[in-house]
């Protein structure tokens, strides 16, 4: 074969090849919308499918004239499955965006947007994009005036809205700022009761502040100031890490500027952020501060906001989850909303091993679940969805549609109930639970050729001979711990310290004891028994006695005090040896004069009264030569 | 002989007063769904019975029964189509909770170590590496007994003491006092050691708890909720492995305070559930 010959058929093999490729690849490239203003931003899609078992379509790209503008592509992936006769045919492929903006007039040409897949290039078709003059398309409402003109001729340099837009650089020159006209309305969700700050502040509100995990809290952040009008400068967004966050601001028309009143003053207020917030947990959450600069719109006027940032407040939000009481099996914290379910199966009739589709719409306000829970049952398989879901947002509600669509192998023959899908959810308008559910019907399955996969022999080897339980049988008593009785670790030290306190009592005892007799046999208690005898002896009439008892008292005294044996001395000696030992000598007298007294009771039989005056006087003897003894003690 | 049926009759009696007591434990709400989760499960409706025998935990009811059987249907869901991360270890949570409320059910005990077997093969075929967990030298030395012989041998040698100083103190002979005074010293020192380790097996027992990770690796964090690394980490991984056991010490904003071997950490509370007391 020549060389040009092999060339042309290398050449063709290569066309075929990428045709069958390109055939199998799905494009589609979109705009939206088709005609724009000047530099009004505008979208376009391109979506690649291409069957599973070819290629997998990557790196999107949009080729575009000059004086465009293109942001992106923002990327996220695409299924799509489709049943014919019971063959399933799966797709998968890529959706990009592009934000794109024109600064020319005129019908724009974008394109080819290309993916590329097995490693060609796949282009689609140019898509075409007419872009008119500002002003040439209809505006939206304006809340303010009512005029039916576009420009105020009237507020040509603009405080006022519109013209503000189109002279936003010759904004202040035509009006007094300090003293602009009073606002005749403005939104009512910019109002505010008094400023924060006297030149510009950032307030931020949430609703409700009481919520369950996974109820919509709504969060609006608005900037007012007060010099002149303003636009954002730098910002930092507020931390919001609890709660998954829907942006509510149309970025491709963003809120105006207000002129409002705050009690006699008027100010210039703007809607900065607007999100839906989804509690992600339970607890006080809290929503941090936003930063954000102020810069005046005008050039004139820079001076107005010179180095102002300010900071919006931090928000608590109390978290709860939905009571327990009501609760309905499969319920999943965070499915708070309120949602409804349509389900289709198709076909109705099938042979055993063969699938059926089927599509279960979700749809209604509050963040959509994620998951279905489907109505398993033997010889029933259901693969993993395929899900597409479309957001949308009314009345700053966040709701949209979820639609997931099963494969469904039906591997046993006979009519099979594919039963209910159900989404229990909690209804926080309603403060209540509620059960969505869709009903899939009876499917015929005719006996098949291919015998049904046997699945269940794959769980016998963990499951082998484990069957559930269904009666409950009894519980052992809880584990007793003799720690967690009440002074356990007391009764461990009770033995051996009642041990030691028994040997030391017991000492202690006998100690007390000894002390006790050694006081019983004391002078001083051996001279009180005398003189107790001597008043016994009173009180019985025997004189002679008493006298012997006070005698007895004086001598034990006299011993104990000052070691004299006064007993043994003639009584002229006494005073003497008394004297010696430091006694004062009217005490020796004293003491003399009642051993005589004593020894004329009892040899005399003197009369009773000055017997008992005697035992008085002996008292008081006994007490000073005491008191002698302790003084020579001390002395000594 | 003649008295043995009597007694197996006594004893069924008495087993069957027990279960009847258990059942009658039940409201009749949660009987009903004690039984529709049960058909649930042997229709082969693992997600459906899973989700019926977490709403009877959630209504406070807790048997070794139904986390038996909780257990069976997470893991006939692991092994199904619509098998969800952490199912293998949500089995080993409940079979742990059957355990530590019937220590002795044997049935449990096996199907424990099957499920585990599985969860290590699983790790060896994805070739992940986790941070290996040796535990504290005071939870490896109080883990030598059960609580209760510690406190026993406590008590022993507290007896012992006393007897010794009784010894000591009341004997005549200098050998028996010898003796007691040994006696005494022993039984003073090893029964205080023994005090010690009851002390700190109540107190392990009662201010932690023993919980399962449920995801297929517990990544652990620091108190602010950052990823661990660096030293405490000893150059492991710092991912634990689903199905193990560990020990929470305390909880700090939707964090538990956990120790891990002879690391403390911290790991968010969804990836742990936590197990009765014992």
């Amino acid at each position: 074969m020549n060389r040009p010959a092999l060339v042309a058929r290398l050449s063709a093999a290569v066309l075929t090849i990428s045709g069958v490729v390109q055939a199998q690849v799905q494009l589609s490239t979109k705009a939206f919308p088709p005609r724009v203003e000047v530099g009004q931003r505008f979208t376009v899609q391109l979506t690649a499918l291409a069957s599973s078992s070819t290629c997998t379509p990557s790196r999107p790209r949009l080729s575009v004239p000059r004086g465009v503008v293109v942001q992106g592509p923002s990327v996220s992936n695409q299924q799509q499955v489709s049943i014919v006769n019971g063959r399933i045919d799966r797709r998968q492929g890529l959706s990009a965006t592009w934000y794109v903006s024109s600064t020319v007039l005129g019908r724009l040409r974008l394109g080819p947007a290309s993916v590329l897949c097995g490693g060609q290039l796949m282009s689609d078709r140019p898509v075409q994009v007419e872009v008119v003059a500002p002003g040439s398309l209809p505006s939206p409402p304006r809340l303010r005036r009512n005029s039916p003109f576009p420009i105020d001729p009237f507020d040509m340099f603009g405080d006022d809205d519109l013209s503000g837009r189109l002279f936003g650089p010759l904004q202040g020159l035509g009006t007094t700022p300090t003293a602009p006209e009073p606002p005749a309305q403005w939104p009512q969700e910019l109002n505010i009761d008094r400023a924060r700050d006297p030149t510009a502040f950032l307030d931020a509100r949430a609703q409700p502040k009481r919520a369950y995990v996974g109820q919509q809290v709504t969060l609006q952040i608005n900037a007012y100031g007060r010099p002149a009008p303003f636009q954002e400068g730098e910002s930092v967004e507020p931390n919001r890490k609890d709660f998954l966050s829907y942006d509510l601001m149309d970025d491709s028309n963003p809120p105006d500027e207000h002129r409002i009143m705050i009690g006699d003053d008027t100010w210039y207020a703007l809607q900065v952020r607007h999100f839906a917030l989804f509690p992600l947990k339970s607890g006080t959450l809290q929503i941090g501060p936003m930063q954000m600069d102020f810069v005046s719109r005008s050039p004139f006027q820079r001076q107005a906001y010179m180095n102002v940032r300010r900071r919006s407040q931090t928000i608590d939000i109390v978290v709860v989850e939905p009571p327990l009481t009501g609760r309905p099996p499969g319920y999943q914290i965070g499915d708070v909303g309120s949602f409804r379910l349509s389900a289709e199966v198709e076909p109705r009739a099938i042979n055993a091993g063969d699938a059926v589709s089927v599509v279960v719409e979700l749809s209604g306000t509050g963040q959509l679940p994620q998951h279905l829970a489907v109505p398993e049952q033997t010889g029933v398989d259901w693969l993993d969805p395929s899900v597409t879901q479309e957001v949308s947002i009314d009345h700053d509600r966040v709701g949209g549609k979820r639609v997931f669509s099963y494969v469904v192998h039906l591997n046993r023959p006979g009519s099979i109930d594919l039963g209910t899908v159900q989404l229990p959810f909690f209804d926080a308008d309603r403060e209540r639970y509620s059960v969505a559910s869709a009903r899939l019907g009876v499917v015929v399955v005719r006996p098949g050729k291919q015998p049904p996969p046997d699945r269940a022999g794959k769980a016998d080897s963990l499951l082998e001979g484990s069957t559930p339980r269904t009666s409950l049988g009894s519980v052992p008593p809880r584990a007793r711990y003799l720690a967690d009785r009440p002074r356990f670790f007391l009764w461990l030290l009770i033995g051996p310290v009642a041990v030691l306190a028994g040997y030391v009592s017991i000492v202690g005892v006998r100690r007390l004891g000894r002390a006790a007799s050694r006081r019983r046999q004391s002078p001083r208690a051996q001279v009180n028994a005398a003189l107790r005898e001597a008043t016994e002896a009173l009180n019985h009439g025997d004189w002679a006695s008493t006298a012997s008892s006070v005698e007895r008292a004086l001598h034990l005294s006299v011993k104990s005090s000052t070691g004299v044996r006064s007993r043994g001395l003639l009584r002229a000696d006494l005073a003497s040896a008394l004297r010696d030992t430091g006694i004062a000598a009217n005490v020796a007298e004293d003491l003399i004069e009642i051993l005589d007294a004593c020894d004329r009771v009892r040899f005399e039989r003197t009369e009773g009264q000055s017997v008992d005056s005697l035992i008085e006087r002996a008292r008081r003897l006994v007490d000073q030569i005491g008191s002698h003894k302790v003084k020579g003690t001390r002395a000594s | 002989m003649s008295l043995r049926p009597w007694f197996v009759a006594m004893l069924l009696v008495v087993c069957s007063s027990f279960s009847a007591h258990a059942e009658g434990l039940l409201q009749p709400r949660d009987q009903k769904l004690f039984q529709a989760a049960v058909s649930t499960l042997a229709r082969g409706a693992p997600s459906k019975a899973i989700d019926q025998f977490e709403l009877l935990a959630d209504h406070g009811v807790v048997h070794p029964d139904i986390s038996y059987d909780r257990a069976l249907a997470y893991i006939e869901r692991a092994r199904s189509p619509h098998a969800q991360p952490g199912d293998l270890g949500r089995a080993v949570a409940a079979l742990s909770e059957d355990l530590a409320l019937r220590p002795g059910d044997e049935p449990a005990k096996i199907l424990l170590g099957r499920v585990r077997s599985e969860l290590s093969r699983a790790r060896s075929r994805s070739g992940t590496t986790s941070l290996l967990a040796r535990p504290s030298l005071q939870r490896a030395i109080v883990g030598l007994l059960p609580e209760n012989i510690w406190a026993g041998l406590a008590l022993f040698f507290s007896l012992s003491t006393t007897a010794g100083l009784l010894l000591r103190l009341l004997a005549s002979s200098a050998r028996r006092r010898f003796v007691g005074a040994t006696l005494a010293w022993l039984g003073l020192g090893l029964g205080i050691t023994f005090a010690g380790m009851t002390a700190l097996s109540a107190r392990q027992r009662t201010r932690t708890r023993d919980a399962i990770v449920v995801v297929p690796a517990a990544r652990l964090l620091d108190a602010s909720g950052a990823a661990l690394s660096g030293k405490p980490l000893q150059g492991a991984d710092s991912s634990i492995p689903e199905g193990s056991r560990l020990a929470v010490l305390g909880q700090v904003q939707g964090l538990y305070r956990v120790e891990w071997g002879q690391v403390t950490a911290y790991l968010p509370m969804t990836e742990l559930q936590l197990l009765p007391k014992r």
